[in-house]
């Protein structure tokens, strides 16, 4: 199978000519991408737009999206995966300055601040969503994704002392090794909740379908398994896009032998 | 004429208005020589109307520490909040009246629940003690999260506290029929919807005023022996008068009655000081240039005399403004660095396709 089915200047199409689904989106298709890779059987069903070249980071502009806009008139339907990493843009660090909000599980001495507070601040970032999603034709079967689980705090602090380039980071912005900890398992699953929560209202107001992450890549508390972890600070790898992909064969309704 | 001995003769110059007000005055000299305890390692708590939040840079500039409870971290600050309701030591926002204190403290102690003390607007929960706050509860469960938590702060900066610092700004408040509730604002005003056979209007007395701040420190003495209390009476008249008087009358009324409050109660509690703010910015010995233009706000000249008198007299420096808030510094440059490390991430990923 052909992995290079059309190209542009900057995007390709990965995957099936004709797909069932056409993911997009932002780094977390990464995983599905992988896992097209690595498992080339869901290519009979499956596309992801991708870089044409890798050794330079493309952003999803306005051209990408023109080029998921024409590429999905050849798929059924098109699965948006939306930023998911708004938690960790802001919070991945443990700022030393704790707070709670209702339903996050967290220290009760903690100042609180009302939810609509926190949505304030990732409602920019979903505003661009909507913005994406009427540009498509009305006629569109779109399909909105949850984005992967927060990394477990034992992962995450492992790997960013042990970072040079992160390293460097905290250096120049005067930081010591020990201002760089990972913020709470339960604070970052309860941002993500909210994200999660935000892009299902989306979802509801079109009238798409949402689809959730696999529960079986979810800890009991709510993190990202370390089996589907990439190997970064917010990533998932081929596994979880396996499962998800997996996942989208049963939403879809095709039966076939487990990949 | 015999002149004969009397009381007057070893006065300091400081009891007589031609030597130490026509001329010669001195700030630093109106002040108390017993308030002489602010140090470095003060921790202050303060409260009051929009006079008081001004004073609040000075405190820290001048190294002591002021008293925050309900710091977030600086992407959510950054979003703002109205009304100066991060300004203080928890986000209570302006305290105008004695009453309002003392039932904030009850309130936070669990011994006052308000029957009314929350407004429904636009799938919103207002609280009607802070109706401008930006950002609202969804639900009565949230609300009363947020609440509970906010009142516990409260208590925590009250209890913490070496000295309380207290300006008194008003005695007209309205108050909830149904329990006497005093709300900082009029419902309906800011937020809410005024109901006449909800709220009532209250002018509290010398009696009322003197009793509230009593019961106040007496409490908070009992469960924070070691504090110190600093009572200063706003310069800043009223906004507006909801009694039938020129608004010109009800100011003088009303810092009249909080000037008398003030003073009964320092005789009342020997930890318990009265700091001559007023009479700094507002004595015919002031200048002009002490009041903006609208006549009612404190200049940024006026609040650095009196703030300057204050910590000269305690023997505190009083530098020029300046951020000292190391600890933010820090929190700031701890959330760059997870926007760093996030957005790298998405540059760094498609670089290695084959890191799986």
């Amino acid at each position: 199978m052909s992995t290079a089915i059309d190209s542009r200047e900057k995007w390709i199409l990965f995957g099936s000519p004709n797909p069932e689904i056409i993911f997009a989106g932002h780094s977390h298709t990464f995983a599905i991408y992988s896992a097209l890779n690595k498992f080339p059987q869901f290519q009979n069903f499956f596309a992801v737009v991708a870089q044409a070249d890798y050794s330079q980071h493309q952003v999803q502009d306005s051209e990408y999206w023109e080029f998921v806009r024409a590429s999905s008139k050849k798929a059924k339907k098109t699965a948006i995966i939306w930023n998911g990493n708004q938690h960790n843009i802001h919070f991945l660090l443990d700022s030393g300055f704790p707070f709670n909000f209702f339903g996050a599980n967290l220290d009760r001495n903690f100042p609180t601040v009302p939810i609509s507070q926190i949505r304030a601040l990732f409602n920019p970032t979903f505003d661009e969503l909507k913005t994406v999603i009427l540009q498509f034709p009305k006629s569109s079967k779109i399909l909105l994704l949850e984005t992967p689980a927060p990394k477990p705090k034992s992962f995450l602090d492992a790997r960013i002392t042990s970072d040079k380039d992160f390293l460097n980071i905290a250096k120049n912005l005067g930081l010591n090794l020990s201002d760089l900890k990972a913020s709470s398992d339960e604070l970052r699953v309860a941002l993500w909740k909210i994200n999660q929560q935000i892009t299902a209202e989306i979802a509801e107001s079109f009238s798409y379908p949402l689809i959730s992450v696999p529960e079986s890549s979810v800890t009991e508390l709510g993190t990202l398994r370390e089996d589907f972890c990439g190997d970064d600070l917010t990533h998932a790898n081929f596994k979880y896009g396996k499962l998800l992909l997996n996942k989208c064969l049963d939403v879809l309704g095709i039966k076939i032998e487990k990949i | 004429m015999k002149k004969s001995s009397n009381p007057y003769q070893n006065f300091p110059d400081s009891a007589f208005w031609a030597r130490s007000v026509a001329k010669n005055f001195q700030p630093v000299e109106v002040i108390n020589p017993k308030i002489n305890f602010l140090q470095k390692k003060s921790r202050v708590t303060s409260a009051g109307s929009c006079f008081a939040s001004n004073l609040i840079p000075y405190i820290e500039s001048a190294g002591l520490t002021y008293i925050r409870t309900e710091i977030l971290p600086s992407v959510l600050q950054d979003l703002g909040q109205n009304l100066g309701y991060a300004n203080f030591s928890a986000n209570y926002g302006n305290i105008y009246t004695a009453r309002q204190l003392n039932q904030l403290y009850q309130r936070s102690l669990g011994y006052f629940r308000p029957i009314d003390d929350r407004f429904r607007e636009d799938g919103k929960i207002i609280d009607l003690f802070r109706p401008g706050l930006k950002f609202a509860s969804q639900d009565d469960s949230e609300f009363e999260f947020i609440t509970s938590s906010h009142l516990q702060k409260t208590r925590e900066a009250f209890e913490s506290a070496d000295i309380f610092v207290f300006t008194l700004g008003l005695t007209e408040a309205w108050v909830s029929k149904l329990d006497g509730a005093v709300y900082p604002s009029c419902p309906g005003t800011i937020s809410g919807k005024f109901d006449p056979n909800k709220y009532e209007f209250s002018n509290f007395d010398v009696t009322q005023t003197i009793a509230d701040l009593s019961n106040f420190i007496e409490i908070l003495n009992s469960n924070n022996p070691k504090i110190k209390f600093l009572l200063s009476v706003s310069p800043v008249p009223l906004v507006a008068t909801a009694t039938k008087s020129h608004v010109l009358e009800a100011t003088t009324y009303s810092k009249a009655v909080l000037r008398v409050a003030a003073n009964e109660v320092t005789k009342l509690f020997k930890n318990v000081f009265y700091f001559p703010a007023y009479e700094i910015i507002t004595g015919p010995q002031a200048p002009d240039e002490f009041f903006e233009t609208d006549k009612r706000n404190v200049s940024k000249l006026g609040v650095e005399v009196v703030m300057r008198a204050l910590l000269e007299s305690n023997g505190l420096k009083s530098p020029n403004l300046k951020s000292t808030d190391v600890e933010k510094s820090r929190s700031e440059s701890i959330v760059e660095a997870s926007h760093k490390i996030s957005y790298r991430e998405c540059d760094e990923l498609f670089l290695d396709i084959n890191s799986d």
